[in-house]
């Protein structure tokens, strides 16, 4: 299954993506920890994007793809700010004590070692991000038909 | 997902931090400023109880390594306590744990302070 939707480039709008974590994570019986990091995930990824991506003011819309296929999640995240790509950004330096770490690279630090494989790249003027991650889940639960459903956000 | 800040001074000079709910992008600033007025009375040190506190980024965990590194600045510390497993699940990833004070319950952490403070007296004795 897949579901779509969009959020506006506003911190504000961190609450209702939690709330259609939280919806997904109960249509689809997934774990508190899946749903933790899939949350934790998203909030550090968008949450970059409006810091760093957008030069010019005015809402733009951050368009967000979650796919449950059997046991991988994926986690699309397109957005058209400026090009950016968080992975090239150095991990924080976990050797040394973390007060004298920089935390710029915290989030996708955070990001990468929550999510088994994340990739990037440009497309038509937008920036894509690809996070994927395996899951554990019962029998019972990846044997439900493969849903399509499209949503659009506000 | 929202975040309420309650705090106490438990002994002298030791504030005890309550954040409950979210600690995200969008509510740091909330301990943000609670913090900041505890630190206008100089305290030894902050004690962060997270019993409450069920999800945490790194706008979070920002605040809380800002706080530790003003506070050892003035000569005071900071301590963690009753982290819910996937909270500690992130300070065990950034592998924040080892320079950070944490301690599984308020009792252990009273046990603490109460030698602390036992050493500064000692040590006040010996002057």
């Amino acid at each position: 299954m897949i579901i779509r939707f969009a959020v506006k480039n506003e911190l504000s709008e961190l609450p209702r993506l939690f709330e259609e974590i939280a919806r997904l994570g109960k249509d689809n019986h997934l774990s508190d920890e899946v749903v933790f990091d899939l949350n934790l995930a998203l909030e550090e990824v968008i949450s970059n994007i409006i810091r760093h991506g957008y030069d010019t003011q005015g809402d733009r819309q951050i368009h967000l793809s979650i796919r449950l296929e059997g046991e991988e999640i994926t986690l699309q995240v397109e957005d058209d700010a400026r090009p950016f790509n968080p992975l090239d950004h150095p991990d924080p330096d976990t050797r040394s004590p973390i007060d004298g770490r920089q935390v710029g690279g915290l989030g996708i630090f955070l990001v990468r070692q929550l999510m088994g494989g994340v990739a990037y790249r440009r497309e038509e003027g937008r920036n894509v991000l690809v996070m994927k991650k395996r899951i554990r889940r019962s029998p019972s639960e990846t044997s439900s038909p493969d849903q399509d459903k499209g949503r659009a956000g506000l | 997902m929202s975040l309420t800040v309650t705090s106490q001074e438990r002994q002298v000079g030791v504030f005890t931090v309550y954040p409950a709910g979210s600690l995200d992008s969008n509510t740091y600033p909330i301990l943000e400023s609670t913090i900041k007025k505890i630190r206008e009375s100089s305290p030894k040190a902050i004690v962060f109880d997270m019993k409450d506190l069920t999800y945490i980024s790194s706008a979070g965990v920002r605040v809380i390594v800002a706080t530790k590194k003003a506070m050892k600045e003035g000569g005071g510390s900071i301590l963690l306590t009753n982290l819910q497993p996937q909270i500690r699940k992130v300070f065990d990833i950034i592998k924040a744990l080892p320079s950070l004070s944490i301690f599984e319950s308020v009792e252990e952490l009273d046990e603490y302070l109460t030698q602390m403070q036992r050493k500064v007296q000692e040590q006040e004795e010996e002057a």
